[in-house]
């Protein structure tokens, strides 16, 4: 309302300001003819009238424009609201001389009213708008958008953005505009084409380019995780100064009711947790003090029992894991780790398990291995389901090698070999599909069929490759490489990184300090 | 038998840890092992009662239980931490826990403790092991 009086008043001056000026001119006018030039009466208020006419029409047109261009305004904003704007230039309303406050108001009003979808196209319009302007008056209009708005130069350094950017990035604006982009926002993208690489891509090829991604993830201090839709303007050597606009649309309250689906996941496990912890602990009590006492068979029970109960807890933690790879939530930190060390230790782990199924687990590692990036315990997990398949499909055969050598491209391959069933050809390339059992061990030999779901994921989110070759009746082997260390210690730029984070199945880090 | 054990360990390594852990039979068994492994074992089977131990910073290891009743102990670790509430603690403190979180609410945790384990992954045994590294 405040604004209304304001316009109303200036109005008022403003119009009193023309007539008052212009009533004086003719007065002025009619004493110049009658007086100065001595001219007869009737000349004299012609000659007025004329010139009063001519003084009306200005001051008519200075005034109409004074009432009109914050309607013009106004008018723009709302046909950038529809869904056909078609040439109507954006609305510049921090170009207003009268009634600005109240046009940039009703304009912010409007944007909200027409909610965030519309304000996209006003994102999407400013930026290929070819009004030049300088890029500082700019900024007004991006403070009445109703979204968080980065704007970037050709260098992908920010060069504004409105308080919800800053609001929305928990920073300051001093500490984001001049900087990249990429340094700001730690985003994280469902798949490789990230921010990044289409920034990149756009500038390489295109004038103008739009780009749109769903669920893009962002930790932001003190808020937590932070999922929402980001949008993306491209228009080289813009007049406005800005060549990429960013426009972020949260989702975070939608998006993480959508993951709670892994809550009933994470309660059953948690429930499963507590009593395999005193099974184990309690059969730990009875391997050691009982050991000497029992009878052979006896003991080969108790063993039975432990392999059984690791083997329960290795299930339950695949369900858990197969959970987060499939709502993205299931997040690698890769550390330098000693393969010829790391290797025998999950063998001595996993003997056990083999032993009461009357196998034995051998170790062939090529000495000297480059130190390799692994996440522990994801890739135990991946060494414990392999050798769980060998144990289970090896049939009447006893043996099973794990071997690990330096492949040719110089990553660390580790193979699991069984000579046992094999695998038939036709079932070959489901081997890594979610719940696929081959139809021939279906009825024989019990399984989930996540194990190898679980084993891609996991080796793909570690930079390396997973791969099977079998003979029916001959055997299986199947193989996973992991990257050397020395590989990946070149994205350590800076030290704060001590670890490296990967997320399995494709939550993709836009910044390529994280990416290989 | 079992309770001579408990009272003459057979090397007692001068170190007090306190077990805040509200599943008894849990309880029960880290009190053994840690016990055979020369410990001082205090147990506290609930929040409240868990953090009034650890005030007293008598503790070398408070191995901490986060779905305790009373307090939790995401709770009890807040206090602990923040030094406005309680005087700084010499105490090393290890969470232990079954519940599954997400890894940002984990590495907020972690963040104010000093080892972070998940008890069906290990056994008592393993949990000594994993504090004779610590030391």
């Amino acid at each position: 309302m405040d604004n209304f009086k304001k316009f109303s008043s200036d109005l008022t001056a403003y119009g009193f300001f023309w007539i008052f000026i212009s009533s004086l001119l003719a007065v002025g006018a009619y004493l110049l003819c009658s007086r100065v030039f001595k001219l007869n009466d009737l000349f004299s208020l012609l000659a007025t009238t004329v010139i009063a006419l001519l003084l009306s029409v200005g001051v008519a047109k200075l005034l109409v424009m004074a009432v009109s261009e914050p309607f013009k305004a106004i008018w723009q904003a709302l046909w950038q609201l529809t869904e056909s704007a078609g040439n109507v230039p954006t609305p510049q309303p921090d170009k207003l001389t009268h009634g600005r406050e109240l046009a940039m108001s009703m304009i912010k009003q409007m944007y909200q009213l027409g909610g965030t979808q519309a304000a996209s196209a006003v994102v999407t319009t400013a930026a290929s708008q070819a009004v030049p302007a300088p890029a500082a008056q700019n900024t007004q209009l991006l403070e009445v958008m109703p979204l968080p708005v980065f704007a970037l130069d050709e260098n992908d350094m920010v060069q504004s953005i409105n308080q919800l950017a800053a609001d929305y990035a928990g920073r300051p604006r001093e500490e984001i505009i001049g900087k990249s982009i990429n340094d700001v926002l730690q985003l994280s993208f469902q798949t490789n084409d990230t921010l990044e690489t289409w920034l990149a891509s756009a500038k390489a090829s295109s004038v103008m380019a739009n780009s749109s991604w769903d669920r893009v993830r962002m930790q932001v201090a003190d808020k937590g995780l932070k999922q929402f839709d980001l949008i993306a303007r491209y228009a080289k050597g813009n007049t406005t100064g800005y060549d990429t606009l960013l426009g972020i649309f949260d989702h975070t309250e939608r998006y993480s009711n959508e993951d709670g689906k892994t809550s009933y996941v994470a309660l059953a496990v948690h429930e499963l947790r507590t009593p395999l912890t005193v099974l184990r602990g309690y059969i730990e009590v009875f391997e050691d003090e009982l050991d000497s006492k029992l009878t052979p068979e006896l003991r080969d029970f108790m063993h039975k029992m432990s392999a059984s109960a690791q083997a329960l807890t290795a299930f339950v933690s695949n369900i858990l894991n197969v959970a987060r790879v499939d709502e993205n939530q299931l997040t690698l930190s890769l550390h330098e780790a000693n393969w010829n060390e790391l290797l025998p230790e999950f063998a001595k782990d996993l003997e056990l398990r083999a032993k009461v199924r009357g196998k034995t687990l051998e170790l062939d590692i090529q000495p000297n291995l480059p130190a390799v990036a692994v996440d522990k315990v994801s890739i135990y997990e991946v060494i414990s389901n392999l050798v769980d398949n060998a144990i289970k499909y090896s049939g009447t055969s006893a043996k099973i090698i794990l071997h690990s050598a330096v492949g040719k491209d110089g990553n660390v391959e580790t193979v699991v070999q069984d000579y046992g069933v094999g695998i038939p050809e036709g079932a070959m390339r489901y081997l890594f599909t979610k719940y696929y059992r081959s139809h021939r061990n279906k009825g024989s030999i019990s399984g989930s069929g996540l194990g190898l779901y679980l084993v891609k994921a996991i080796v793909t989110a570690h930079g390396g490759n997973v791969w099977v070759n079998s003979k029916e009746d001959e055997g299986s082997s199947f193989g996973f490489s992991v990257v050397p260390y020395t590989s990946v210690a070149a994205e350590l730029k800076d030290p704060a990184n001590a670890n490296i984070e990967r997320q399995a199945h494709g939550w993709i880090k836009n910044h390529s300090m994280y990416r290989r | 038998m079992d309770n001579d054990q408990h009272s003459t360990p057979i090397n007692q390594n001068g170190l007090k840890v306190l077990c805040v852990e509200d599943e008894f039979f849990i309880s029960e068994l880290y009190d053994r092992a840690l016990r055979k492994a020369g410990y001082d074992v205090t147990n506290a089977l609930n929040g409240n009662d868990g953090l009034e131990l650890a005030k007293t910073d008598q503790y070398d290891i408070i191995l901490l239980d986060l779905m305790v009743p009373g307090m939790t102990g995401i709770e009890i670790l807040k206090v602990l931490s923040d030094e406005t509430k309680t005087p700084k603690i010499h105490s090393k403190i290890i969470i232990t826990t079954n519940l599954v979180q997400d890894d940002a609410a984990r590495q907020e945790i972690e963040s104010h403790a000093d080892g972070y384990i998940i008890k069906a992954d290990i056994t008592p045994k393993e949990l000594v092991a994993f504090l004779e590294k610590l030391r």
